[in-house]
């Protein structure tokens, strides 16, 4: 499940920056008194949120139906509070460090597809270790965790200052450099 | 100015998208530096050439967000007399990508009028219309002109701008020149008056020489003449005596003036001789 905010919002953040670039519609936002870091971070909301709500959604669609259809012995091994609790936290923060970088390559990139497909590749990473938890490779525990929060908020925290520090308004506009 | 002289260049580094690669600027009495490029966009605002709408929403949509960029205050007030300012209320639920090409330059317009700039940039407001779009659009810019606006106006027409233009800069690729359409004319070429007779002077030699404020004559067609002068106020009644005094019968006299296409050809006619040399 966690593979969603892993995956999904790279699709929808690679396109922000130079799909608005390529409808036109992004000088004139340029002019306006709004700031990078600004304008970045409501880039990156404007991915994250629907990303978020989506896989709060389909989890809560899993549940659901685990909970209507599935045996009883199947639904307790299935769910778990601290499942649900690593859902809840960790989707914003993965969906996050997806979105950064994505929003970093279409900050940089001149097409929006090729931005799409290097932000896919760029979540591979979150999956992989998603994956890996979920198939017990990586065991996880508490310790675990609270180090995977604090190494995500720290990367969420840099991904948006690095991104606002590759964000060249003339390369933007003018195309050159 | 022709393509490629840095038009829009211009309006993109004066408007904080470019940075300088030399000289300084004041723009609404702000120094343009990387540092005060929030606060001087916070008092301008610019209509780029092309009107970069999210066509999907609605023209009122369009403004609305960009109020919210602008922290505009009463952003619904300011979005009515925007749409009002551009004969666009009736339009106001309509998409932007259903919305002719002039309709989208009025929208553009009206986004740009949102934040109520001490200037305006509009880069060649009129491109790409037809000539009742582009009449619509002079007529707006002259009532934001009377209403006290500073409006930094590009365009390759030069009718356009001597028409609303108080002052004039011709670039081609560097500034050639600046001033009142008048200055940029008299700098340029000398004054003169035309005078029409309805048949050839036997003598126009006799006839002009000696005239106040006549510098000198030629011949310009058949019964035609243009004379140099350094004020035509007084050289224009006194080419009138004297004609009439040696029996022409005087078609017209008129003071020759030369257009902004005229002093733009003279420049870049200069600059063409010079590169040659």
């Amino acid at each position: 499940m966690l593979a969603i905010p892993a995956i999904v919002p790279a699709f929808v953040a690679a396109y922000s920056v130079v799909g608005e670039r390529q409808q036109g519609t992004l000088e004139p936002v340029l002019t306006t008194p709004v700031r990078r870091e600004e304008f970045l971070l409501g880039k990156a909301l404007a991915a994250l949120l629907p990303s978020i709500a989506v896989a709060y959604a389909v989890y809560a669609l899993f549940l659901a139906l685990v909970e209507l259809f599935a045996e009883p012995a199947v639904a307790s091994a299935l769910v778990h509070v601290s499942d649900l609790v690593a859902q809840v936290l960790f989707t914003p923060l993965l969906a996050g460090w997806t979105i950064w970088i994505s929003v970093a390559i279409s900050t940089r990139s001149n097409d929006p597809r090729t931005a799409q497909q290097l932000g896919a590749l760029a979540g591979l990473p979150s999956v992989a270790v998603t994956t890996l938890i979920a198939l017990s490779v990586i065991r996880p525990s508490l310790s675990l965790a609270i180090v995977a929060v604090a190494v995500l908020l720290l990367l969420n925290g840099l991904g948006w200052r690095i991104t606002s520090a590759m964000f060249d308004r003339e390369r933007l506009i003018t195309g050159s450099r | 100015m022709r393509n490629g002289a840095g038009k829009t260049t211009t309006v993109r580094t004066l408007g904080t998208l470019l940075a300088p690669t030399s000289g300084s600027a004041t723009v609404a009495g702000i120094p343009l530096t990387p540092e005060n490029g929030v606060e001087i966009r916070r008092r301008i605002s610019i209509m780029p050439e092309s009107p970069g709408l999210y066509l999907r929403l609605s023209v009122t949509e369009n403004l609305a967000c960009f109020a919210d960029l602008y922290e505009v205050p009463n952003p619904d007030d300011r979005i009515d007399r925007a749409l009002q300012a551009v004969n666009l209320a009736g339009r106001a639920h309509d998409a932007c990508g259903t919305l002719s090409k002039g309709l989208r330059q009025r929208v553009a317009l009206a986004r740009a009028l949102l934040s109520d700039p001490q200037v305006l940039f509009l880069d060649e407001p009129t491109s790409g219309l037809d000539p009742a779009a582009a009449r619509d659009v002079h007529e707006l810019i002259d009532a934001l002109r009377r209403d006290g606006v500073t409006i930094f106006l590009t365009t390759h027409r030069l009718e356009e701008a001597e028409r609303l233009c108080d002052r004039v800069a011709i670039l081609n690729t560097t500034l050639r020149t600046i001033g009142r359409p008048g200055e940029l004319r008299d700098r340029l070429f000398a004054k003169t008056i035309t005078a029409r007779t309805l048949l050839p002077l036997p003598e126009p030699g006799q006839v002009f020489a000696g005239l106040p404020a006549v510098n000198g004559w030629h011949p310009d067609g058949p019964a035609s003449y243009v004379l140099a002068v350094s004020d035509p106020a007084v050289a224009a009644p006194a080419a009138t005596r004297a004609l009439v005094a040696a029996g022409a019968d005087v078609l017209s006299i008129s003071e020759s003036r030369h257009s902004l296409e005229d002093v733009y050809l003279e420049l870049i006619g200069r600059d063409e001789d010079a590169d040659r040399r």
